[in-house]
């Protein structure tokens, strides 16, 4: 995918997620995209690697901050909160440019705005991180398996929350057929 | 004996010749706001018009995120670098996008360019769905 097409997807979901009323700081950002990457078949094109808070893209971060150079986002800082992430007017000119790519994915991006919005940096990561384990299965697939890969790779996860994150996942994937027939 | 079939010859001889290539654009802000890319789009006409070989394009985006460290207040509380300080959230990144010409080629590439300009980076607006 291009770079401008890129751009415009990426400030779309930030704006949709700040709609949903995300604060939408790096982390947000990283976890979202990973959702509409691997579960929503966005050709984004980030790699992602296991970091130190679940899945974590280089790439994007490098994005973000080409991003920021462009001025296509902008950073906003709330005392004593780390900053967060808004796209600014030129965005829409970058947006208007891509309407076919746009029209093609808004759903999807609104789906997982939706369903990651409101949630915190904590939840996030185990969520990402139920999702990576879904999605590379070194054991099985089964909810256990999935829950037992979780815990070994964030080990101050305990049992019950991984399980609620992988049972979480499924909810979502299972709600997410709709979107890509 | 002729060296000219030789790997790097071309190149040494650019050293050796001080023949190396010069800047023909770099990018600006007016540029980048009608087009972030534009210095590709500068790259790819110039390269479709007189052959890629003669220019050479340099981008360099930076690539770390915010300075986000944690730093210990007098009172011994750990608060993250970019909740308490305004600078470190306005540090500007470092982007820069430079094509550069083949001496022979400058003049003429500089003439072609001028007047095109203006033109080549404006961005199409997607007509098919390529992405």
């Amino acid at each position: 995918m291009d770079r401008l097409k890129q751009a415009a997807l990426l400030t779309r979901l930030i704006e949709r997620l700040r709609e949903q009323g995300s604060w939408c700081g790096e982390t947000h950002i990283q976890k979202s995209t990973l959702f509409l990457q691997d579960l929503m078949k966005v050709p984004l094109g980030f790699d992602f690697i296991m970091y130190k808070h679940g899945p974590f893209s280089f790439d994007l971060r490098y994005e973000l901050t080409a991003l920021r150079a462009d001025e296509l986002i902008r950073i906003e800082l709330q005392r004593p909160y780390g900053p967060r992430f808004a796209p600014t007017d030129h965005s829409k000119y970058i947006q208007g440019l891509s309407l076919i790519t746009l029209g093609k994915y808004e759903d999807r991006i609104e789906f997982v705005a939706k369903q990651l919005g409101g949630k915190g940096v904590t939840e996030l990561e185990k969520l990402a991180t139920a999702l990576y384990v879904t999605h590379r299965p070194e054991t099985g697939a089964s909810v256990d398996d999935r829950s037992r890969q979780l815990t070994k790779l964030k080990p101050h996860v305990s049992s019950e929350s991984a399980r609620t994150a992988v049972e979480g996942v499924d909810r979502i994937m299972e709600e997410a057929q709709e979107y890509l027939r | 004996m002729c060296y000219k079939s030789n790997s790097g010859h071309v190149n040494a001889r650019r050293i050796l010749g001080r023949e190396h290539f010069k800047l023909i654009y770099e990018k600006n802000p007016q540029d980048v706001e009608i087009n972030p890319e534009a210095g590709k789009a500068v790259f790819e006409a110039l390269g479709s018009e007189f052959g890629a070989d003669h220019f050479r394009r340099d981008r360099y985006r930076q690539e770390s995120g915010l300075p986000d460290f944690r730093v210990r207040m007098r009172d011994g509380q750990l608060v993250p670098s970019l909740g308490i300080s305004e600078t470190l959230n306005n540090v500007p990144d470092v982007s820069v996008d430079y094509v550069f010409a083949e001496r022979s080629m400058l003049d003429r590439a500089q003439q072609w360019l001028t007047g095109r300009r203006a033109d080549i980076i404006q961005p199409k607006k997607e007509e098919t769905d390529n992405g």
